[in-house]
């Protein structure tokens, strides 16, 4: 039987290995993994690229494994592993339980069977990006030459990375995982009704002798871009004696950039996103005996 | 592009145990496939972009959405739609939506029961949150998902009681 190709003018290439991929650098074409994302753009009236390059079968981009990365322990995810696969990998719920936990919260099993994590990060809005943000993962992309290594976060502010770069590997680090610390990730949506999410964030705080060292603090979900909120952070980390929560609070809300959509108000969003930041370290302080 | 222009490229695959060979765009959807190809009209069609779980089938192992499944996706997988459910009787998990009456228009019935199916083949007995989880992609504007819960219920109990009498 033979279908017109009309309506599907694409073609496709699954190369098996980064070095046999073609014309990396075209414009028109695009990076396919999963593809939920795409499929959701076309239905919605966005036109079809002339060749798809799928991560499919790149061996390069698969695994999950505990590597040396500079001389340090690190969790290393292939871009082309799903989000199914992520949820379920014992190495990730022990040593980057929030992005397991970010995992299990994006849609439901059979999209996560399909879309990847690469996918999920290169949409720049996914779910899984405020868990790995104050993971303070590294991403390897490729070319069309050399892989070349970038923090997530310095990615995030690029203005509009090349799509014509591959992410090949997504690098944790997991030595600071292991120190007195607690993290978490928190998504604020209507995922019945799948309307996307609110908010996303995540936090990772470390203590020393009962005191705050280090906070991150990480948000995203809905449109934002994700990002982490550098001044806030800072006011935790100055306050070993004590917490201004108002202050925090109103820094954290100055802090976010957000936006009102027909169903909710910037003022709402930043509000919710204060209140679930503050709450979250008040119960680390009282676990702590400081409160 | 050429009106006629046809793209040659052969996909073979295998369906409820029967191997296809079709030439077909690379983009070309599985749920088209399933249902204009090959007549095997079961599986339902309508959001079309992974939201109602309408046109799920289990694609090597894993339950996935037929809508979101592109032909150069396919190529040597194995497929079981809903047809590959009750070839001479009802499979027990269609048996339990009858008693339950867990149906009104029975269209997201078949995504329902495939993801059903999916997670019994995965564990063989869940916890009502695991029936939760697994049925969370599949929406019903009917029912009210009572009966279809209902209906779980009905089979989970049927289940413990075989494994306890053995006679699995
Ligand atoms: C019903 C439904 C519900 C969803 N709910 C959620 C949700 O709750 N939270 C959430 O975060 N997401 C959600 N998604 C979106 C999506 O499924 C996930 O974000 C998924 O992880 C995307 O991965 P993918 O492989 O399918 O991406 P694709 O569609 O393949 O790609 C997405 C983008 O990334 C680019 N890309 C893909 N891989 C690479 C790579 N290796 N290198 C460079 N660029 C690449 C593509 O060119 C494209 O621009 C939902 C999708 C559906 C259909
Ligand atoms: S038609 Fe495929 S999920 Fe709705
Ligand atoms: S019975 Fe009609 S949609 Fe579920």
């Amino acid at each position: 039987m033979k279908i017109s190709a009309d309506a599907y003018p694409t073609t496709v290439e699954m190369p098996r290995t980064l070095s046999a991929i073609h014309n990396l650098r075209n414009q028109h074409n695009r990076i396919i993994s999963g593809g939920t994302i795409l499929q959701i753009n076309w239905e919605a009236g966005v036109e079809k690229p002339e060749h798809l390059i799928s991560t499919e079968k790149l061996s390069e981009l698969k695994g999950i494994s505990e590597v040396q990365l500079d001389g340090e322990p690190a969790l290393k995810i292939g871009a082309a592993m799903t989000i199914s696969d992520c949820l379920h990998n014992i190495s990730i719920q022990k040593n980057a339980s929030i992005l397991a936990e970010a995992c299990e919260k994006i849609a439901a099993p059979a999209v996560r069977n399909r879309g990847t994590i690469g996918g999920n990060i290169c949409s720049k809005i996914g779910d899984t990006i405020p868990a790995l943000l104050v993971l303070e993962a590294q991403l390897s992309f490729y070319n069309g030459e050399q892989e070349n290594m970038i923090s997530l976060r310095e990615w995030l502010t690029k203005p509009n990375p090349p799509s014509s770069e591959l992410l090949t590997n997504i690098y944790i680090p997991i030595h600071t995982l292991n120190k007195p610390g607690s993290s978490f990730f928190r998504k604020i949506g209507r995922r019945e009704s799948f309307t996307a999410a609110i908010i996303s964030i995540a936090g990772y705080i470390e203590y020393e002798e009962n005191n705050i060292k280090t906070a991150r603090l990480a948000i995203g979900g809905g449109s934002h871009l994700p990002c982490r909120l550098s001044i806030a952070e800072k006011e935790i980390n100055k306050a070993a004696n004590g917490i201004d929560w108002s202050f925090l609070s109103q820094v954290i809300q100055d802090d976010f950039s957000s936006y009102t959509d027909p169903f909710i108000t910037v003022e709402y969003r930043k509000k919710v996103a204060a209140n679930l930041f503050i709450a979250w370290i008040k119960d680390i302080l009282k676990e702590q005996g400081k409160e | 592009m050429d009106a006629n222009k046809l793209i040659e490229k052969t996909t073979s695959f295998k369906v409820n145990g029967k191997q296809i060979e079709l030439t077909l765009p690379p983009t070309y959807r599985l749920v088209d496939i399933l249902r204009d190809s090959l007549s095997l009209t079961g599986t339902k069609v309508a959001c079309e972009v992974g939201r109602c779980g309408a046109c799920s089938v289990i694609m090597n192992g894993k339950l996935v959405n037929s809508c979101l499944i592109m032909a150069y996706q396919m190529e040597d997988a194995e497929i079981f739609t809903i047809e590959s459910l009750s070839e001479e009787r009802l499979h027990p998990i269609q048996e339990a939506f009858l008693q339950a009456g867990a149906l009104q228009c029975g269209y997201c019935t078949p995504g329902m029961i495939i993801a059903l199916k999916s997670l019994l083949d995965e564990e063989e007995q869940p916890s009502k949150e695991d029936v939760l989880t697994a049925l969370s992609g599949n929406l019903c504007r009917c029912t009210g998902y009572e009966g279809i819960l209902r209906a779980v219920d009905l089979l989970t109990k049927k289940r413990h009681e075989t494994i306890g009498e053995g006679k699995e």
